[in-house]
């Protein structure tokens, strides 16, 4: 049996890295589109407060669900992050096992 | 190993030296690990919890019942005849507790779930911005004096004002059941 570490290692950076270039697309096109309806509600508070229409006691109020709504956002990006580092993980854990049992001539694994 | 770049006694060429030490050696003891994980239990790696179908439906509950508060609040503003006691904030105790029950029930059960600690941060936001909506319901209802513009008060959350109010309701449950369904969809396959 001829076991390369660096053959393995090369395999399992290319499964992980195939797995990121799947998932990572849909991460960041959800953290842009929330980016900008987040800058939206911004402006529409900012607005309001500037034409008199609510008070400042208000404005900091929306302020903060804004914030929290922001924040969990960004829990939402880190999730799935994540969830995307953790597949990659898997992915390069399961190429070790198509190498060694390659290597081997059987299902050692 | 691979080749050291030659020592000549400064910082630089130490970092240097470490970070070519460093390289082959992680990704062989990485590999031995997966090896002898994979032999040993066949294991899967977890960093967030497992989809919850419940809490999914329970987020859909609290989305329902956020909804209908909101568009409740949103006629009554529309409705230039609204009677102040309308807007009182006492007329919806029973709409926020129904919100604020249903959070609760999904905190318990989500505080009980491994690797879940996004999700319960998640509902403390989602919590913290119902009990926001509520302050700022009692600070329009209690503000006597027409606003600046000159338009009168009837202590209802204005129109403009339920807008921004709606938006961050909406991206923060949407936030909440992107990830959970994220917990479903990324994991299709295994």
């Amino acid at each position: 049996m001829s076991l390369d570490a660096g053959q393995l290692a090369t395999a399992m950076i290319a499964a992980a890295k195939g797995q990121l270039k799947k998932k990572w697309p849909s991460v960041r096109e959800y953290a842009e589109s929330e980016a900008r309806k987040t800058a939206e509600t911004l402006v529409m508070i900012e607005r309001l407060s500037a034409l008199g229409k609510i008070s400042k006691e208000e404005a900091d109020l929306l302020l903060q669900m804004q914030r929290n709504s922001a924040n969990a956002v960004l829990l939402t990006v880190k999730g799935m992050g994540l969830l995307a580092a953790e597949e990659a993980i898997n992915a390069a854990v399961g190429a070790v096992k198509t190498v060694v049992n390659k290597a081997v001539g059987f299902a050692l694994i | 190993m691979g080749r050291m770049p030659a020592f000549n006694g400064d910082a630089r060429s130490i970092k240097e030296g470490k970070k070519t030490m460093l390289k082959k050696p992680s990704a062989v003891l990485f590999a031995v690990l997966a090896v002898a994980c994979i032999a040993t239990a066949g294991c899967t790696v977890r960093l967030v919890s497992d989809y919850d179908p419940v809490t999914d439906s329970q987020l859909s509950d609290v989305y329902h019942a956020t909804d209908a508060l909101l568009t409740r609040m949103e006629l009554l503003a529309s409705e230039p005849t609204t009677a102040r006691t309308a807007c009182s904030p006492d007329q919806f105790a029973g709409d926020y507790q129904q919100i604020v029950s249903r959070l609760r029930l999904l905190g318990v059960r989500n505080a009980a779930r491994d690797h879940n600690s996004i999700t319960n941060e998640q509902l403390a936001l989602l919590t913290n911005n119902i009990e926001t909506l509520r302050k700022l319901q009692r600070v329009r209802y209690n503000q006597t004096q027409a606003d600046t513009a000159g338009a009168a008060n009837n202590g209802c959350l204005l129109t403009d004002e339920l807008v921004p109010v709606r938006r961050t309701l909406d991206q923060t449950v949407t936030a909440m059941m992107k990830l959970e369904l994220a917990k479903r969809d990324f994991r299709k396959g295994e």
